[in-house]
Order: structure tokens, then C-alpha cells, then sequence
């Protein structure tokens, strides 16, 4: 006999208990892959978790939102210099932090770089040890107060980097001109990094603990933990050591501001120098920033980075083959596009025995771009530029530290904790057409600066 | 009845709640260790999926054989072969790299070629025509192979790690007279020995499926992969004989001279080497070894590192490399920005002396011990952990449990045992009596050498001896 009965007569408390039984014994499996999570703390830090199970390490990154650009005057160079700061451990006779040796014993590596608009501080510890890691990284933030001698010592060190980068270093001057004739919109991408060494030996130990103030805001760290560990318990420990830490600085004193007269560069100049070996030939073209006012020219500057891969990236090298294979020049070609937010360069190099291969050089460039304006790629081409960003970008995310620095980026610069998001609508964008279209837009006379380097006869 | 209905809709939910909660069945795929087949043609193929990555790194193994003993031929046959500058028209090969990103790197060993490429999980095909043209290729021409001839020398030196590849060729050759890696370093000589023909039946002999290991690890399904490579190589030519083993082991380690000092024009800086062959990966003495060198080199815990801080020869780095082989490893320690290397060298071999005599504290051992350990750990956040490791438990048919769990080495590993075995090794009796050997490796042009001489410790020079290169 069947008894009919309504779901509400069935006994519902023992049904909603095994629910929750399979529920809690299915839920951890659920959870367990690696989904990124943000969170602000009261000081204004903002913290991402970014969980990977199956490592055995971890990175913990503290994300600086200001970089060399915003160095006054008197003290260019202040970003590398505190840079060095927290290199400082490795440097000649210096005793080590204890942070250093903390990481180091347990296997860690530590890592910083510099740029214009960021710079960044990055540890990879053993799972075990994030705790450490994150208690010696809110030390180094917050309370770094390096003692005067120390200070000399670091002075004299940064120093003398400034000085190996000094008006003896010729290829190094000229990039720097090149510079500050491209970055018209913000000059302060054409600062050298590592400042003048007389201006870096004159800093007063007051003037040096004033300016470190600037990076102890915590409204502009961005600190991203990846790898294996526990979201929750990172959480506690990051609101442990990093809550109530910092005082938040005053507005930046000296953002370098748009130039009023964006038309003033030079296109073309020659120098000769002692003291070369060959004879050299550098070309820069203007590119547009990583954010702009338009989400068309937005993404620009990633056809610009595919353009850079096809002429350049080792493999594809478009250029080399074409100078140096088809037209049998004997042509060393080195190249760089720098990552601003506001403005960019793509920047060629060219150095040879003799001035006429520099000019064939030159040639070979302007029509292979003449070219590319005018007709596609072909689909092989397009094939392999989109594998070798794919390549590029999908290593860096399987690699902890270098993952960790493409999630800060991406969520300082478009609010994405997910980099991947970004990249992958980039790449469904990226077409022949495209391509034909940035090269007419962005790779023009009107944008190009040239500098000839010769050898003093 | 009413027991049998709740007990259906309470099943009911379950099953939905597993379905909807539960992983993937792909995702429960990509947990699993290592999958190792042999293809029809004998190519084994070692594939590992990584959830998380959107792309494959690929590196192909070819062993080399015995009977080649000249040091250019792998490198000028590769080249021929991978190298696009050599190339006026793009070949099927180069082709398929490209379209693959040509993110490759090859690097010629002593004992075998390593292709390693990376490519997006989508262009899995394209690899496998890759794979497919490497193992048929036809299209030599004497044009290239000239070419690549003429310019040997300029390409080769433009490497950045070109002077260690040269050292580490010596060391193979002084440790293992004989043996198929005992080649030694590239020279003007072996160049001038070789023409087309040469390339072309190196390639025949050396370049088959049956004599290479394929290992992928990344975003991939180990069925479909397999069922994909064996298929586009299924046209190649199956073997017909039975193949001697694809790695022969390494044999016991000869122990005669300490120093060479290696001499070359293009050598204009000072760089030093230190190469010492220990017990394989599977063995726990390998750690024990890898503790006492740690103890030694750590930076900046490291003995070496106090003591050149406290005799103010500073500054120092030392860069290691190991690589592993079925019976042994080869580990290759670099000394950087050394200034004072004469002083340095000496404190290196008087330390690695006293340690035999009188070992480290147990402090001593927790702190090298403990920094390994990390350092094994912080490795895994890389992408590119050494494929050596995955290789070596299928060429030596052994598994490497302390790589797969660093945390085991603790558990296994103690000061005593370490002491034992520091013992058995001063008296000779480990299990591996000739694995102590060590060769320290200098090189520089005449004059820089002559300097460096100058600065030795008289004890030391009368042990070095000479070997000059012609690189040209």
C-alpha cells in the first residue's frame, strides 16, 4: 500500500541532516581550487589572496603604487635607493637584516625592481613559513628605520651604481635622451632610476627619513599572497601584523605633470663619441599608455607589445631575418617597449662596424613597417604572435612571484583581480587588421625619434 | 514504506548534491601523478597534468651514442636542424616552431640533446607535426650547413653560459674517460673534421623515436595527447630491432687531477668552476651530500660565506647546478663576482677537507638540513622545476620520494646518519667508494691566467695543470 503523503509530512529534519552532512564532506573538495579574493583593511592596505593548493611555496608580494616618477627633484633616484634598502642585506660587509636571514634559512628568495610607476618587494618562502614572511614584510614596510651608518653605507653603494650609469656610459646617456625626447606627455619617464651620485651623497640622514615616509602609506601597497596556504588563517595573520600599521602621507609633491608643449622633440640627431667599439643607430617610436581615456587605444599598446614579439621576441625576429639573413648585413639589433601607465616607447637599436649597414638597417625597418601598414601578416604569422604572448603570459601565471606581480598590476591598473580576464579578451582582439592599424597610427615620422651614435674617427 | 520513500528522496538529494558539488571528472584527472607510455614507434612519452596552466612545456631527450666522440656534431646537427638564422626559407620544421611561438631552447649536454618548447595547450597538434618533422627530416642543404660552419664560433660564443658549457664538457671528459659524454670541450679542430654527409648520418642514427624520452607537463589530457602523438608518428618507419638501452649508465668516476686551468683567447674574464660527482637523486647519501654542500656555499649562512667576511675577501656568490643521471649526479658549483678567487679556492678545499675530518655540530646540520629543505620546497613555485628530477625516475626505474616530498628527507635523514656517512666517505667506505671525487675548473686567457697564478698558494699551483683551447 502506498501511503500518499505531502512533502510536509515527510520527516524533513533528517533529510536537511544528511544534506548537511554530504554538504560539509563535499564543500572543502568544492572550494579547493585556486579562486582569488580581495579585502581592505582599516588603514586602507588592500590585500589578494590568490590560493594555488598544490605548491609547496608561497609569495607574498608587497605592490608599491608609486614609483620614481614621483621623486622631487633633489632627489632623483630616492625609489632605487630605497629599492636597495631592502637589498641592502647583500650588499659588501653589511651585516644582515634579520628578516633576510630569517627568509634565507628556510630556504626563501627574495626580489625587488624599481620602475617609474610601481616598484615592488616580493618574497617566496616555504608554505610553513608565510606567517614569517608576512610579519618581516609589515616590519619592512612600516617600521624600516635604518640607522645613520647603515644609511652611509647604502649612499655609497647606490652610489656608485649612479655613477657606473654616469656620462661615461654612452649607449646609457643616449637611451636617456632618446627618452626624453619620446615622453612628451610625462617627462618624468625619461628620469634615470638611479639618480646622480653627488646628489645621492649629499642627502642628509633627515632628508632620507622624510622621504621614506612616502612609502610607508599603506593606502598605497597592494600586497598579494599566492601559492599554498590557508585563506582564512592568512587572513587573521595579515590583519594581525598589517591593521593599524602606517600613517597615510600627504598628496604626492611632485607628480610629474604633462608637458605644455607636446610638438617640441627632435626627431633626428648624431653624436660622436669615444671610447665605441661600433657604430650605433636607435630608433624610438611614441606608443600610447596602459590606460587612457579610450578603451580602444587601451588596448593598442597590447597590439603594440604584439608588434614588438613579431619584429624582435628571439624565434619570431622578424627583423634580424630580414637584415641579417635575406639582406646579408652583419647587424646587431637589441630592443626594448617599456610598461607605463600614461605613456610609452618602443625603442630599436642598431650597432654595426660601419655606418652603411646602420643606414641599410634603417631602411630595411621603415619599409618592413611600410609594408605591414599596407597589407596583413600572414595567418601563420598572426598564428605564431598569439603563441608567443599566449607562452608568455600563461608562464608568468604558473610561476608564483611572477603571478603574483601580474595580479597587482592588473588590479591597480584596471580594478581585475583576475589578470587572465584581461588577457584573454586582448587576445581574441588581436588581428591582422589590428595590427595593420596601430602601425599606421602609432609607427608614423611624426612619432619616431632617431639618434645616430658614431664612433669619433 | 514511508522509511523506503524517505530514504529515496534523501538518497535523491544526495546524489544531486555530489553531482553539483564534486569536482569535475577532468579536474580528477588533472591531480594525478605522471603517466608514462611507449609508442609504437618506442618513443616514451612521460605526460603530467598541472590544473591551473594554460600551456605545455615539452622537453624532448635524445641520447647520444657511444661511438660519436666528436664534441660539434650534436650542436652543428641541431642547429642545422632548429636554428632559424641558419635558414634563408623556412623549412615544415621551423614552421611548426613558429607557429608554436618558437619558444625553444636546446641545449647540447655531453650525453644527450635537450629541445625544450612551450606552446599554448590549444596547438597541441601543431606539436605533434613538430615531433613528426624532427623525426624525418629531409631537408639539409650544403648552403646551410656551410653557413652554419662558417659562423659556428660567433653563435656559439654569443650564449650566454658558453665558458660553463666548455668547463662542464671537461669535467664530463676528465671523470668519465671512455663514456659517451667523455667528449670534452668544442674546439677549431672538431670543426674543420666534419662535412654534410657527417650531419646527415649523425641525424640517421641519432634522431629516432625508439632512442628519445618525451616528457609534457601542463594543461593536457594524458589519453587524448597519447592517442594524438601516436597517431601523427604512426607514419614513421616502426623499429625493427631491438635498441640497446637509451641511457647507458655512468661508470665509476676516475679521481686524478684537482685543478685545470682551461686557456682560450675569447676567455676574457676570470670564471671558476667546481664539479663534483655524487650519489644519484633516489639515494638519500645525494642529500647528505646536498646538506654538507649547503653547510658550505649557503649564502648568507653558508661556512665559506662567514669566513670570507671575516678575511675581508668578500664579495662572493655561488651559483649551483645539478644534473642528474641514472647512477649519479653531476653537481656544477660557480663562484660570481669573486675578486680574490686564489684566496677563495684555497679556503674552499682546506674547508672541504676539515669537514671530512671533523663534521659539523648538530646546530650546524639542523640549519643546512633546514635551509634545503625550504629551498627543495621554494622551488615548486617555479613553473620550470627541473625536468631532470621527473626524468630520472623513468630512466632509472627508481622513484625519487625525497624530491616528491621534501618534508620526508627530515623524517628519514638525522645528524647521526649524516655523520655516518661523512665518516664512511673520508675512509672510502660509502656504498658509492669513488663518488668524492671533485675537479675545480679555471678559465681565462693567458694573461689573466698568469695573474691568477701569481696569487695562488703555492700548494695549489703545483697541482694545476694547463689546457689551451683554440676557439675560432
Amino acid at each position: 500500500m502506498i501511503d500518499y503523503r505531502t512533502l510536509a509530512d515527510y520527516n524533513l529534519n533528517s533529510v536537511l541532516k544528511t544534506f548537511l552532512i554530504v554538504f560539509c564532506l563535499v564543500q572543502p573538495i568544492w572550494a579547493a581550487p585556486s579562486a582569488e579574493s580581495t579585502f581592505v583593511l582599516e588603514n586602507g592596505m588592500r590585500v589578494i589572496l590568490s590560493q594555488i593548493p598544490e605548491r609547496q611555496a608561497v609569495a607574498i608580494l608587497s605592490y608599491y603604487t608609486t614609483g620614481a616618477i614621483e621623486d622631487i627633484a633633489e632627489h632623483t633616484g630616492f625609489s632605487f635607493f630605497y629599492g636597495s634598502m631592502h637589498g641592502l642585506f647583500t650588499t659588501e660587509n653589511q651585516k644582515p637584516y634579520y628578516s633576510f636571514r630569517r627568509l634565507t634559512e628556510n630556504g626563501g628568495i627574495m626580489h625587488y625592481n624599481i620602475a617609474h610607476d610601481d616598484c615592488y618587494f616580493l618574497q617566496i618562502a616555504a608554505e610553513e613559513e608565510l606567517n614569517n614572511a608576512l610579519w618581516s614584510e609589515s616590519e619592512n614596510i612600516f617600521l624600516l628605520s635604518p640607522s645613520e651608518s647603515e644609511l652611509k653605507q647604502l649612499k655609497d653603494y647606490t652610489a656608485e651604481i649612479a655613477r657606473q650609469f654616469g656620462p661615461q656610459n654612452i649607449l646609457y646617456n643616449a637611451r636617456l635622451w632618446m627618452f626624453n625626447q619620446l615622453f612628451l606627455a610625462r617627462p618624468g619617464y625619461a628620469n634615470p632610476l638611479v639618480g646622480n651620485p653627488d646628489q645621492i651623497r649629499s642627502w642628509t640622514y633627515d632628508d632620507i627619513l622624510k622621504q621614506i615616509k612616502r612609502f610607508k602609506d599603506p593606502a598605497q601597497v597592494i600586497l598579494v599572497v599566492t601559492g599554498a596556504f590557508d585563506p582564512s588563517q592568512a587572513q587573521d595573520n595579515i590583519q594581525k601584523y598589517f591593521e593599524g600599521m602606517g600613517t597615510p602621507r600627504s598628496p604626492p609633491q611632485s607628480l610629474s605633470a604633462p608637458r605644455a608643449n607636446q610638438s617640441s622633440s627632435i626627431r633626428k640627431r648624431s653624436w660622436w663619441r669615444d671610447g665605441l667599439e661600433t657604430q650605433h643607430l636607435q630608433i624610438g617610436y611614441r606608443l600610447p599608455g596602459l590606460i587612457t581615456s579610450s578603451q580602444s587605444t587601451e588596448a593598442d599598446h597590447f597590439v603594440s607589445r604584439a608588434i614588438f614579439k613579431f619584429l624582435i621576441s628571439p624565434g619570431l625576429s622578424h627583423l634580424d631575418h630580414m637584415i641579417n639573413r635575406v639582406n646579408q648585413l652583419q647587424v646587431t639589433i637589441s630592443a626594448e617597449i617599456t610598461e607605463n601607465i600614461h605613456e610609452n616607447a618602443l625603442f630599436i637599436s642598431f650597432a654595426a662596424k660601419d655606418r652603411n649597414s646602420l643606414e641599410k638597417a634603417k631602411f630595411i625597418l621603415t619599409s618592413e613597417l611600410q609594408a605591414l601598414s599596407n597589407r596583413k601578416i600572414s595567418l601563420l604569422q598572426m598564428k605564431s604572435i598569439k603563441a608567443a604572448l599566449k607562452n608568455e603570459f600563461y608562464m608568468k601565471m604558473a610561476d608564483l612571484g611572477k603571478r603574483a606581480i601580474e595580479i597587482a598590476k592588473s588590479f591597480h591598473m584596471f580594478g581585475l583581480i583576475n589578470p587572465t580576464e584581461q588577457f584573454e579578451r586582448n587576445i581574441q582582439r588581436l588581428d591582422q587588421n589590428s595590427i595593420m592599424r596601430v602601425i599606421k597610427k602609432y609607427f608614423t615620422e611624426d612619432r619616431q625619434v632617431q639618434l645616430y651614435v658614431y664612433k669619433k674617427e | 514504506m514511508y522509511i523506503k520513500k524517505n530514504n529515496f528522496i534523501t538518497g535523491l538529494l544526495c546524489l544531486t548534491t555530489c553531482i553539483l558539488m564534486a569536482p569535475s571528472p577532468v579536474l580528477a584527472a588533472q591531480n594525478k601523478g605522471p603517466l608514462t607510455i611507449q609508442l609504437s614507434t618506442g618513443l616514451i612519452v612521460s605526460m603530467t597534468p598541472r590544473s591551473g596552466w594554460s600551456f605545455i612545456q615539452a622537453e624532448l631527450i635524445i641520447p647520444m651514442q657511444d661511438a660519436e666522440q666528436n664534441p660539434v656534431i650534436s650542436r652543428l646537427t641541431g642547429e642545422n636542424l632548429f636554428d632559424r638564422s641558419l635558414l634563408d626559407n623556412d623549412t615544415s620544421l621551423t614552421n611548426n616552431l613558429i607557429r608554436l611561438g618558437a619558444d625553444c631552447h636546446v641545449d647540447y649536454r655531453p650525453d644527450e640533446i635537450r629541445l625544450s618548447v612551450n606552446f599554448p595547450s590549444d596547438q597541441i597538434r601543431d606539436f605533434a607535426s613538430l615531433l613528426q618533422d624532427i623525426f624525418s627530416y629531409k631537408s639539409f642543404s650544403l648552403k646551410r650547413f656551410d653557413y652554419s660552419r662558417l659562423n659556428f664560433f660567433h653563435r656559439f660564443t654569443s650564449e650566454p653560459n658558453w665558458i660553463f658549457q666548455i668547463a662542464r664538457a671537461l669535467a664530463y671528459n676528465q671523470f668519465f674517460p671512455g663514456h659517451t659524454s667523455a667528449k670534452g670541450p668544442i674546439q677549431t679542430q672538431h670543426l674543420e673534421q666534419l662535412n654534410l654527409s657527417y650531419i646527415r648520418s649523425f641525424y640517421s642514427r641519432i634522431f629516432k623515436p625508439e632512442r628519445s624520452i618525451l616528457i609534457l607537463n601542463g594543461d593536457l589530457n594524458p589519453h587524448t595527447t597519447y592517442g594524438l602523438i601516436e597517431m601523427t608518428l604512426n607514419s614513421l618507419r616502426k623499429p625493427e630491432t631491438s635498441y640497446p638501452p637509451r641511457i647507458t649508465p655512468f661508470p665509476h668516476p676516475k679521481e686524478n687531477k684537482r685543478i685545470i686551468c682551461l686557456e682560450a683567447e675569447q676567455f676574457n674574464q676570470l670564471n671558476a668552476f667546481l664539479f663534483n660527482v655524487i650519489p644519484p637523486v633516489h639515494e638519500l647519501e645525494h642529500f647528505q651530500e646536498r646538506i654538507l654542500h649547503t653547510h658550505l656555499f649557503a649564502i648568507p649562512h653558508g661556512r665559506l660565506f662567514a669566513l670570507t667576511g671575516a678575511l675581508k675577501i668578500r664579495p662572493i656568490n655561488f651559483y649551483t647546478q645539478i644534473y642528474h643521471h641514472s647512477n649519479l649526479s653531476m653537481m656544477s658549483t660557480e663562484f660570481t663576482y669573486t675578486q680574490q678567487l686564489g684566496k677563495i679556492l684555497d679556503l674552499m678545499i682546506n674547508e672541504r677537507r676539515r669537514i671530512l675530518q671533523r663534521p659539523f655540530d648538530e646546530r650546524e646540520y639542523l640549519v643546512a638540513s633546514n635551509i634545503l629543505l625550504g629551498q627543495m620546497k621554494v622551488n615548486t613555485a617555479s613553473f620550470d622545476m627541473s625536468i631532470d628530477q621527473r626524468l630520472h625516475p623513468i630512466v632509472s626505474n627508481k622513484p625519487v620520494p625525497f624530491l616528491e616530498n621534501p618534508g620526508q628527507l627530515l623524517r628519514t635523514n638525522n645528524f647521526t646518519r649524516t655523520i655516518q656517512y661523512l665518516g664512511r666517505k673520508s675512509t672510502r667506505q660509502t656504498t658509492y667508494p669513488t663518488y668524492s671525487p671533485e675537479l675545480i675548473i679555471i678559465t681565462g686567457n693567458a694573461a689573466i691566467l698568469n695573474r691568477f697564478k701569481e696569487t695562488l698558494n703555492p700548494s695549489l699551483s703545483d697541482q694545476i695543470e694547463t689546457i689551451a683551447l683554440k676557439l675560432e
